[in-house]
């Protein structure tokens, strides 16, 4: 059980305990076998709803008996409905009628609210409380905010009132800059509130994003930068404040377009023949029937998907179309996409390669800086000399310089992680040594770039560099046909 | 709580007792779990109704990794299990309960432990999956109209064991589950929610059945998991957060799919494991010293 601790008790006390669970034990069955009774003959009566009532006052996590409970109440609903459309019955009687609706519902809410008092990750006790503000003629949004505040006053992680707090301020139409406030409020009161920061990023992005972009303006993240940095002063062994720092430096990346969450179109980074087949390397992962719309071919079925977690993957970011005559493309450099006015490419003489994307996905040239990525460096410095045992602001360093220095700090970011892997964080050794092998293939793939662009020879050589893993150079399909790993 | 209680909780950590166990004590926990299913009478059987199917499953399954399965009333067991569908072609927990898609993908998972899968019909069931199947591609847990992304790996994993995932809209439930991915690399219960260790494990879990683990960043996730693992060696559900024994399944089985176990210490996770037993009746904790 949890957070209770096993304490010993004697014969007496286990004899006593017994008796009354045996009469506990007893009465639920009773009770149990008079629900399902009545359910099964249909009685969604008032003594349905008392008994479901009894039982879930003592344990809220049986959804059957909460099942029953909207079945009854719904039919209760729809006998008003009709009632009050009957020509020869009193307004006054409708009224009241109606009122013994909502007086029904305002009691579902009370019941919920026992149920969650006494187990506050009871899924099904929250869930009653959505579905009743739905069905309420007038559901008080204000109170319902309220009992989710004082909720997260007794628990501020506590995920099903985060959840159901969404629903209500979605229900009551809150604007998300008052869902905005409302973080802060909440991170003011305790900055190590995981919740709270993941809350105001939702929010944050709301605000100032749309379908087309999720990134925010360099001066929103410059803002926010100053707002996350007093919780990581404050407390440097915080995961909530450099998860949160983490999010704004990737949001303001230059690679974002290889992210999950990117609302950049997805794009072509190479395209090549390769005499039995042809290979189509993708931004991010697509499916087959999203290639067809590129491609001079209607065939599903000779398609192969390269992933290295799966044989034969739905969605990749590498796909081979097994022919031995090249297929055309629709020229990336126009239209994306088979439209009216689109111009096929072939692939016979030369790939087509995505050079641009290429060189930021290797680093090949460092992006610009903004002002506040300087700061961020130094705040880190500074942590750093003040608790040089503390991986955080080490690692966060080390992050900031593999977006925006990855050349000129080279050195420095493969020191720093073998620092984290060797003394500071030795709990996640290969995470830092996948991180360095990243890093060292990008170096390499730097040395070589030029000479693989200029189609000289198409051998990739990235020998000794302590690779762990080949994560990336899956991008380079269209420009290296071999590739020597030894010593690695 | 204790007072020592109090001070592991402001600090998110806790210490491993001197006297833990330093081995898996498989015998007592295959002897807890049969004794467990021999009292039906017992109080804690009885108030459990509404979970146990679910419960079945991960004893048998317990049972079958420990090589004691044949230990457990194998007839008994699966005409209970069977006598848990419903009209609607799903299953309850119990008889005389709701189907719900938790217990009825437990209820398949332990039909085909015990090889008994031909007692079943997979076409009503995966039917009944289906009718939980929302227009946005998510899925209900049961009538309640409850949506949550556990219900996400309930739905696929169950069509799949059952041959039937045709019948399901993939590509409409593959794009709810990335609604609800986090710039964290996280998932939560459904789009806007926090990541939690838990959720992670469906929608990975869910991904990789239906072939779209790349549509993430999959080491960015495993990353995340990885820093789940504190101090002690135990594993959290979220950041800062207790360690708790259980997420010693979520956080490992997800990066197992994602194929970076090798992101965490495992000598130290099972030193924490191990300190969760029970010597003395077998069974664990959520973390050292706490009741089973």
């Amino acid at each position: 059980m949890h957070f209770v601790k096993k304490v010993p008790t004697s014969e007496q006390e286990k004899a006593a305990k017994r008796k009354e669970h045996e009469k506990r034990a007893q009465q639920f069955l009773r009770v149990r076998d008079r629900i399902v009774a009545k359910r099964d003959k249909g009685e969604y009566d008032e003594e349905i709803l008392s008994l479901t009532q009894q039982i879930l006052e003592k344990n809220a996590d049986i959804y059957t008996f909460w099942n029953i409970r909207r079945t009854a109440i719904e039919q209760r609903i729809e006998a008003n409905r009709n009632y009050l459309l009957e020509l020869d019955v009193l307004d006054e009687e409708k009224a009241k009628s109606a009122q013994k609706v909502e007086n029904l519902l305002a009691g579902e809410l009370f019941l919920s609210y026992e149920c969650i008092k006494s187990n506050p990750k009871s899924y099904s006790a929250w869930y009653q409380r959505a579905w009743v503000l739905q069905r309420q003629a007038n559901p008080d949004y204000v109170k319902e905010l309220a009992l989710c505040e004082k909720a997260l006053q007794m628990d501020c992680r506590n995920f099903h009132c985060w959840d159901h707090r969404r629903t209500v301020s979605r229900m009551a139409k809150r604007t998300e800059e008052q869902e905005l406030e409302f973080s802060n409020r909440l991170i003011e009161e305790n900055f190590s509130n995981y919740s709270a920061w993941h809350y105001r990023s939702i929010a944050l992005t709301k605000i100032h994003c749309d379908e087309k972009s999720v990134k925010l303006d360099d001066s929103i993240l410059a803002a926010e930068l100053q707002k996350v940095k007093n919780a990581f002063y404050m407390d440097a062994d915080d995961q909530s404040a450099w998860t949160y720092t983490r999010w704004l430096l990737e949001n303001g990346s230059g690679k974002e377009f290889l992210r999950p969450e990117s609302c950049t179109p997805i794009q072509l980074i190479s395209a090549s023949f390769h005499g039995t087949n042809t290979t189509l390397v993708f931004t991010r992962a697509v499916t087959v029937p999203y290639i067809l719309t590129l491609v001079d071919t209607d065939d599903e079925t000779s398609w192969r998907g390269f992933s290295s977690t799966s044989p034969s993957p739905t969605s990749a970011r590498v796909w081979q179309y097994v022919s031995d005559t090249p297929l055309q493309i629709a020229n990336p450099l126009e239209t994306p996409e088979k439209s009216e006015n689109f111009a096929w490419m072939s692939l016979t003489d030369t790939p087509y390669v995505n050079v641009a994307k290429l060189k930021m996905i290797f680093d090949v040239e460092e992006p610009k800086e903004p002002a506040f990525i300087q700061e961020l460096l130094e705040d880190c410095r500074q942590l750093i000399e003040l608790e040089p045992k503390n991986k955080w602001p080490l690692y966060m360093r080390s992050l900031v310089l593999m977006e925006y220095r990855p050349i000129r700090s080279h050195s420095e970011i493969v020191d720093n992680l073998k620092l984290l892997a060797e003394s500071l964080d030795t709990k996640r050794v290969e995470l830092y040594k996948s991180l360095i092998s990243r890093q060292k293939l990008n170096f390499s793939i730097r040395e070589q770039f030029a000479r693989l662009l200029s189609h000289e020879s198409d051998e990739l050589v990235v020998r000794y560099s302590e690779l762990t893993s080949l994560e990336g150079v899956e991008f380079l399909a269209g420009l290296v046909g071999s590739a020597d790993f030894s010593g690695n | 709580m204790s007072f020592a209680g109090l001070l592991d909780f402001a600090r998110k950590d806790v210490d491993l007792p001197q006297s833990s166990p330093k081995e898996l004590l498989k015998n007592l926990h295959a002897n807890f779990i049969h004794q467990y299913e021999k009292d039906k009478n017992s109080y804690h059987y009885i108030m459990a109704e509404h979970l146990r199917v679910s419960g079945i499953y991960w004893c048998v399954n317990a049972m079958d990794l420990t090589k004691q399965l044949d230990r457990m009333s194998a007839e008994e067991i699966v005409a209970y299990v069977l006598s848990c569908r419903n009209s609607d072609g799903g299953y309850g927990p119990a008889p005389g309960h709701d189907s719900h898609l938790l217990h009825t993908l437990c209820a398949v998972q332990t039909l085909i432990i015990f090889d008994s899968i031909t007692k079943i019909d997979a076409k009503s069931i995966c039917n009944y999956v289906k009718s939980l199947q929302q227009e946005d591609g998510s899925f209900c847990g049961d009538l309640s109209g409850e949506v949550d992304t556990r219900f996400t790996l309930c739905s696929f994993a169950t069509c799949h064991l059952l041959g039937g995932l045709q019948v399901l809209n993939i590509p409409a439930a593959v794009q709810f589950l990335m609604r609800c991915y986090n710039t964290d690399g996280g998932f939560g219960t459904r789009p806007g929610s926090e990541s939690h260790s838990g959720q992670i494990y469906c929608c990975v879990g869910a991904l990789a059945i239906v072939g779209h683990l790349d549509d993430i960043d999959r080491d960015r996730t495993a990353e995340w998991l990885a820093f789940r693992q504190c101090d002690s060696g135990g594993l959290n559900g979220r950041p800062e957060k207790l360690p708790d024994v259980c997420y010693s399944w979520w956080v490992l089985a997800s990066l197992a799919i994602l194929g970076r176990l090798d992101f965490i210490d495992a000598t130290a996770m099972k030193a924490f494991i191990y300190a969760c037993q029970d010597d003395e009746t077998g069974g664990f904790a959520d973390r050292p010293g706490d009741c089973f």
